[in-house]
């Protein structure tokens, strides 16, 4: 068979117009995740007792559970549940967000817990107050650990968000299915799909990689 | 300049009682008692050295004056402030005790200028400027000064031991604390920062010195203290302290290291 360029270009507007949503959920997905993430973080650093055991358990749930079963579930379930529907976008956007605040969660606490122990006693034995000691002395450091993971989540997100096609959200990859449905160009329109995914998440990934090897080479 | 001529009403006034007086300071970490009730008085002015063998409890004693480690009993002073107190009483007193680490620890993320700055800006309010400028200051005083713009890894362990005795002079202690400060130094950089720590002992500023190097200890302690099991085992002016130590323990200590 040939593969038409005239159907990729006809078809690119449409797909373009889903790569903006596609960028939009995940954004929102990475941002309440990374919020959530830091609370449970907190509760696994300084909580005690249930809410400790709480946050662990969020931790090891969502780290496990499919985010399809998620998407679905949230979409499906809530309205049954709690009498509120919620729309397909916010639907989208906690169910990416609530496996990614595990993985945030995780990333914050190995981050804080790769700063030396010296480093904290350094800035107590000064005299600093506990907030500038985590603003001088463990934020600067442990973030620049933090921000490789990150990026490589902020990928697994992106890639994740193809999922919510399932509930009708149009970013990149609904777009592409319904189009090559109607018009049976399915190679031309699912390969340009899969080429504005890679690149979506190729320059995310290249980043990381130069920080991962900056990492690596800056010495102590 | 250094000279024991910079603080004269306030020696005066305080030579009449202890800067640090501790008693019975005791300490466990699990089942193990570290510190097994502690007495000890440093005067103003005085340099205090601490040896003894590893695992004596000369670190954990040490930590304990500046509340890095908290007693679980005993009583230690400060000039006035006591511990355990608040956590005020805390801050407080890591604000007038320095303390100058085996490993110096110091902040990787920042300037040589900023290491030193960074605590009188935020625990004594001054402003960034006059901050830098007793950076550039005491960063002279070790003799350092052309690395202030550098960043700690950049420098030798003992441009940083020194680099890491500036910060902590820079909070203006009334007490400078050392653990260990050469054990981690290659050998030919560990007269560069006794140099310095003799020039500050000379100066006049109290200092407490958990040490292996006898020579310095010999030098310039007023007193030297030998600690072991948990406990201050000795206490003597240096002349008497290595040449003829009364105790069985410090004795075979010695001829071990000497």
């Amino acid at each position: 068979m040939a593969f038409d360029m005239r159907v990729v270009w006809d078809c690119l507007p449409l797909l373009l117009g889903g790569v903006w949503l596609t960028v939009v959920v995940s954004l929102c997905a990475l941002a309440v995740g990374a919020l959530i993430g830091l609370v449970v973080c907190a509760g696994t650093m300084l909580g005690r007792g249930v809410v400790y055991r709480l946050c662990i358990a969020y931790v090891s749930l969502f780290r496990t559970l499919p985010e399809t079963v998620l998407i679905f579930w949230l979409y499906y379930c809530i309205p049954l549940v709690l009498d509120h529907r919620p729309t397909a976008f916010h639907s989208a956007v906690i169910a990416l967000a609530i496996p990614a605040a595990a993985y945030f969660a995780e990333i914050f606490r190995a981050g804080i817990e790769s700063v030396p122990r010296g480093q904290v006693e350094a800035a107590r034995a000064m005299g600093l107050s506990p907030v500038w000691v985590l603003w001088d002395v463990i934020a600067p450091q442990a973030i620049r650990t933090m921000i490789p993971p990150i990026l490589g989540l902020s990928t697994i997100v992106i890639k994740n968000s193809a999922l919510v096609s399932v509930i009708g959200v149009e970013e990149l990859f609904y777009r592409a299915t319904v189009y090559a449905n109607q018009t049976f160009h399915y190679v031309e329109v699912l390969t340009s799909a899969a080429v504005l995914f890679f690149l979506l998440i190729l320059p995310l990934s290249v980043l990381v990689q130069l920080r991962e090897r900056r990492l690596l080479t800056r010495s102590r | 300049m250094l000279g024991r001529s910079e603080k004269p009403v306030e020696l005066a006034q305080g030579a009449t009682h202890s800067i640090i007086a501790c008693s019975g300071v005791r300490k466990s970490f699990g089942a193990i008692e570290v510190l097994k009730g502690v007495d000890l008085e440093v005067t103003r002015g005085e340099v205090v050295c601490i040896i003894g063998p590893s695992g004596g409890g000369k670190s954990t004693f040490l930590r304990t004056l500046n509340g890095l480690e908290t007693a679980d009993a005993g009583h230690i002073r400060v000039d006035t402030i006591e511990l355990p107190g608040t956590h005020r009483d805390i801050l407080q007193v890591r604000r007038e005790v320095g303390m100058v680490f085996q490993s110096f620890n110091l902040f990787p993320h920042m300037t040589v200028r900023r290491n030193v700055a960074l605590g009188p800006i935020r625990a004594r309010g001054l402003s960034k400027a006059e901050a830098n400028e007793r950076a550039e200051r005491l960063l002279a005083r070790v003799h350092i000064f052309d690395q202030a713009d550098k960043y700690p890894p950049q420098l030798s362990g003992g441009q940083q031991q020194r680099v890491a005795i500036a910060r902590a002079l820079a909070m203006e202690p009334k007490v400078l604390l050392f653990d260990e400060p050469t054990s981690a130094l290659d050998p030919e950089m560990v007269q560069e920062v006794l140099e310095v720590m003799k020039e500050l002992a000379h100066s006049g500023i109290t200092m407490v010195v958990v040490t292996h190097e006898m020579g310095f200890a010999r030098e310039v302690a007023d007193r030297v203290v030998f600690m072991a099991d948990g406990n201050i085992v000795y206490v003597a002016p240096p002349k008497e302290f290595f040449t003829n130590p009364g105790e069985p323990r410090l004795r075979s200590f010695l001829s071990k290291v000497l």
